[in-house]
């Protein structure tokens, strides 16, 4: 009986070609991947099934676990505008905060603000790391919304001016971010003072449905 | 690695006598190499998304005091109250009375508002454009969190449902929750 002799072949595969792709795809994604920059102040926001994209050029408040209010600004160009309109359109009553054109500049570079007024010339010359320890202690107090020092509704004011003037846009492109934990009084007198100010739309950022950071 | 060497004839046919040098393959395996690239790519994908925000619109009436309240069919209306803890109360049209707790689940808030649109639904029928006609008013108790908030919104908008507003909550309300469910019948 003839034997019959199996053919062995080589079980190695050439690698190098896909080897070449994952690394291509790797490199793609790394590059086109866009870093989560830390965070003055952390948020946690809720998730939900929303899909609409989150805009660049938006003026943020933000509700911290604490409850207390941050504002942030998308364009630069606009957060010079919106301090100016702030001052100008309240004369009397911040007239003794003293405003230099370098503070102007610094709050150009601040990420996001959240004090009373009278701490805003010294809160923009410090840097994030600074700012990021004095979230982290608390310090950071957060915009006033009480009714008797409402100054979150003299920015919101000076938002709408800006805008106004600026793009013609009466409803300025405003977005509330709150933390999930965050108790809901916060959020409310948020509304409360938009809805005060007339602005009636906006947007509430969220994350993606089942995906909580 | 299951790998034969092919290279060990390659020598063959040169200097009968002399001294071989010995061929290695220049072949390097690179299937961990791959596996190290996939994985990196697969951890890469999945952190970017976690990231992403996405933004819900939210529309408030405009603030108008002259404006008349809308009369309302108290048989449209389904009011949601989020209560601490995550308790969701419910009770169906304007009368406070009945309150009952549910859940932020599908099983829970979910399919309460599905059945009052089903009962809305054969007592008014849909609107002009094909939606149901159910009137939702959220209300949120001091002690609810944002979370709270943002499930019943994204509730309204799994179910389809148009007409909501968030509106403050009624002393009556607060009562009716505390005492379980039905508020002390007044005098």
């Amino acid at each position: 009986m003839p034997k019959f002799k199996v053919k062995r072949s080589s079980t190695w595969v050439d690698m190098t070609a896909m080897c070449d792709v994952a690394f291509l795809l790797l490199s793609f994604f790394i590059l086109t991947a866009k870093f989560k920059p830390t965070e003055i102040v952390p948020i946690k926001s809720p998730s939900s099934r929303a899909s609409e994209e989150v805009l660049e050029d938006m003026v943020t408040f933000t509700v911290d676990a604490n409850g207390k209010t941050f504002m942030s600004i998308g364009k630069p160009e606009r957060k010079v505008q919106i301090l100016e309109k702030f001052f100008s359109l309240n004369k009397e009553k911040y007239a003794g905060i003293p405003i230099t054109d370098q503070t102007k500049k610094l709050f150009t570079k601040l990420e996001i603000y959240g004090t009373p007024v009278n701490q805003l010339p010294s809160v923009v010359t410090k840097s994030s790391e600074t700012l990021i320890e004095l979230q982290r202690s608390g310090e950071l107090k957060g915009i006033p919304t009480d009714s008797t020092d409402n100054q979150l509704g003299d920015w919101i004011m000076a938002i709408r001016y800006v805008y106004a003037e600026q793009e013609n846009n009466d409803q300025p492109p405003i977005a509330i971010k709150g933390d999930q934990e965050t108790n809901i009084k916060g959020v409310k007198r948020l509304i409360e003072i938009l809805k005060e100010k007339d602005v009636n739309k906006y947007k509430l950022i969220t994350t993606l449905e089942g995906k909580v950071d | 690695m299951a790998d034969i060497d092919s290279s060990s004839g390659g020598g063959h046919g040169k200097h009968k006598g002399g001294v071989r040098s010995k061929k290695m393959s220049t072949r390097v395996d690179l299937t961990p190499m791959v596996d190290l690239a996939f994985l990196l790519i697969t951890f890469f994908m999945l952190t970017t998304s976690l990231n992403k925000s996405v933004a819900m619109n939210l529309s408030m009436p405009k603030k108008d005091k002259d404006a008349p309240p809308t009369e309302v069919k108290e048989s449209k209306v389904l009011n949601l109250i989020a209560d601490k803890d995550d308790i969701l109360w419910y009770y169906p049209g304007t009368t406070v009375a009945g309150l009952k707790k549910i859940d932020y689940s599908p099983e829970g808030i979910r399919d309460v508002i599905l059945k009052k649109q089903k009962e809305v639904k054969t007592q008014h029928g849909l609107d002009e454009k094909g939606d149901s006609q159910l009137i939702v008013l959220i209300k949120m108790t001091d002690d609810a969190n944002y979370k709270n908030m943002v499930d019943i919104l994204d509730e309204m908008d799994i179910t389809k449902t148009k007409v909501y507003a968030i509106q403050d909550i009624h002393p009556l309300e607060i009562e009716a929750m505390a005492n379980g469910g039905n508020a002390k019948t007044s005098d």
